[in-house]
């Protein structure tokens, strides 16, 4: 097709002046992605200041790693696996530290029950940026925390970076029908999870 | 159809990408089937509570800050691989492959010379990473950067293609037929192949003909009011704003304009194409329809 061509092309030269080293090529690259990509970030790891500091650091990696593109895949399919390997890493980091941040409470607190999945809601709400976030966005980040980190990224690749499910099948390196399955999967657990945060809501304005 | 084959369906109708066929299907048989209406309805909540929670903006400050990081990285890495020490070379000699590989970039899949240089220039060595006078006859090759001075000039031929040089202009081979064109002026004849030539800011300019195309100034005053977030207005000072715009003049044959932000125009002999501040291609017809007249000036 013309258009991908062209598209290639455009996305080549951008690419090559990047390796040039011109700071007009780097803030046109950023302004084209940025929206999606910074979704994409903070849906998926849930914590705005750690987005941030991923959105940055997915562009250092972009300049550090140029000579690895390969023109077969998109710019931005390329671009959304750098950031989905950095955000990957740092939740893998993350929960290793909440392992052992959980280990010393539940000893601390003989007798009593905590569910894992208090926990984790509560430590979503501590981390989150309150002053910006509305009741809505406090449900879904808490929601989307509940789900399995490979589901929760199909979702958010297809829900707020809009991409197609041909490209998140790249970035994630599965059958389009996986991915498929994928986010199925999510949307109806995440429909549990949130179904479950209602009915309690009505039971104690109920009670 | 089965409350099992409507349930397969009904994540893909809260997204909205079940086409319009089965969604009828699926639609007659929720009006007969309670339960599967009421998953149908908390997968559609969701959907909507997603689509809810607002996008981010992306704001100026998280731009340049990545824009200043990429550059800093940039920096660090040519730092990297410029600075020799004794000894250590051969690691340094895998960087500087790397180095080639980077700054030759993507387009080096066929290395070696794709024009010959005649005429006054300097040529940005890729082993010092000096500039240095070019040889008359010089091959260049992709990834080269070639300068010309205020008083001299220079020809690349190659093939059927010729780009000649004018004074104080910069350019540099990004593909066997792709130039970009960083300042000054050249006077470019494609042969029928066509040849891309780009600017910094990712304008491109596609030739087949003999065109003049230049880098120049374009000032633009900017005014307006300002609104902030508490909601008050004030109005800043109309500021001037210098960026740089590719021009093209052409001669015979035909251009495409493709602007930084996707619009595309074409221009044909006699008449002149440029990119406005914003990337957007215009054409107009030509006053002075000389081009390239300063070639044969001397």
């Amino acid at each position: 097709m013309a258009g991908s061509e062209e598209r290639m092309n455009l996305e080549e030269d951008l690419l090559h002046r990047c390796a040039r080293g011109e700071a007009a090529a780097y803030r046109e690259l950023v302004e084209r992605i940025e929206k999606p990509l910074v979704n994409f970030i903070l849906r998926f790891v849930g914590e705005r200041h750690v987005a941030e500091d991923l959105f940055q650091e997915t562009f250092v990696r972009v300049v550090k790693t140029l000579g690895t593109f390969r023109p077969e895949a998109s710019l931005s399919t390329w671009i959304f696996t750098i950031a989905r390997n950095l955000s990957l890493d740092w939740l893998k980091a993350k929960r290793r530290h909440r392992e052992m941040a959980l280990d010393a409470a539940t000893s601390e607190e003989k007798g009593r029950v905590i569910y894992f999945k208090d926990v984790l809601r509560s430590g979503v709400a501590a981390l989150e940026d309150r002053a910006q976030s509305t009741e809505d966005e406090r449900r879904v980040t808490a929601a989307l925390s509940g789900l399995s980190p490979i589901k929760r990224e199909a979702l958010v690749l297809r829900m707020y970076a809009g991409l197609q499910y041909s490209e998140i099948a790249r970035i994630q390196g599965a059958p389009v029908g996986t991915v498929k399955f994928r986010i199925h999967e999510a949307l109806r657990d995440l429909s549990k999870l949130m179904g479950v945060e209602d009915d309690r809501t009505s039971a104690a304005q109920g009670g | 159809m089965t409350c099992a084959d409507v349930r397969k369906l009904l994540p893909d109708l809260a997204l909205g990408d079940l086409d319009a066929e089965p969604a009828a299907d699926v639609a007659a048989h929720l009006k007969d089937c309670g339960a599967c209406r009421a998953e149908s309805g908390a997968l559609g909540r969701t959907a909507g509570a997603l689509r809810a929670a607002t996008p981010v903006a992306a704001s100026t400050e998280r731009r340049s800050a990545a824009v200043a990081a990429m550059a800093r990285a940039h920096a660090d890495l040519s730092a990297r691989l410029l600075t020799r020490r004794p000894r250590a070379w051969a690691p340094l000699a895998a960087a500087a492959a790397f180095l080639i590989a980077v700054a030759g970039a993507l387009t080096v899949r066929a290395p070696g010379a794709v024009f010959s240089l005649a005429g006054t220039a300097r040529i940005l060595d890729r082993g010092t990473g000096e500039w240095r006078p070019a040889l008359d006859g010089e091959k260049i090759s992709v990834g080269d950067r070639i300068v010309t001075d205020p008083g001299t000039r220079a020809r690349l031929a190659g093939g059927a293609t010729e780009i000649v040089l004018d004074q104080d202009t910069w350019v540099a081979i990004s593909g066997p037929r792709r130039v970009s064109l960083d300042r000054g002026r050249v006077l470019a004849s494609s042969g029928s192949n066509e040849l891309v030539v780009t600017d910094m800011a990712n304008n491109c300019v596609r030739v087949t003909g003999r065109v003049e195309i230049s880098v120049r100034d374009i000032t633009s005053i900017v005014a307006g009011a300002v609104e902030s977030k508490q909601g008050d207005q004030r109005l800043p000072a109309p500021r001037s704003v210098v960026e740089k715009s590719l021009v093209v003049r052409v001669a015979s044959g035909e251009v495409a304009l493709d602007g930084a932000r996707q619009q595309r125009l074409r221009a044909r002999a006699g008449e002149e194409g440029k990119f406005e501040a914003g990337g957007k291609p215009v054409t107009e017809k030509m006053v002075d329809p000389r081009v390239g007249a300063w070639v044969e000036d001397r």
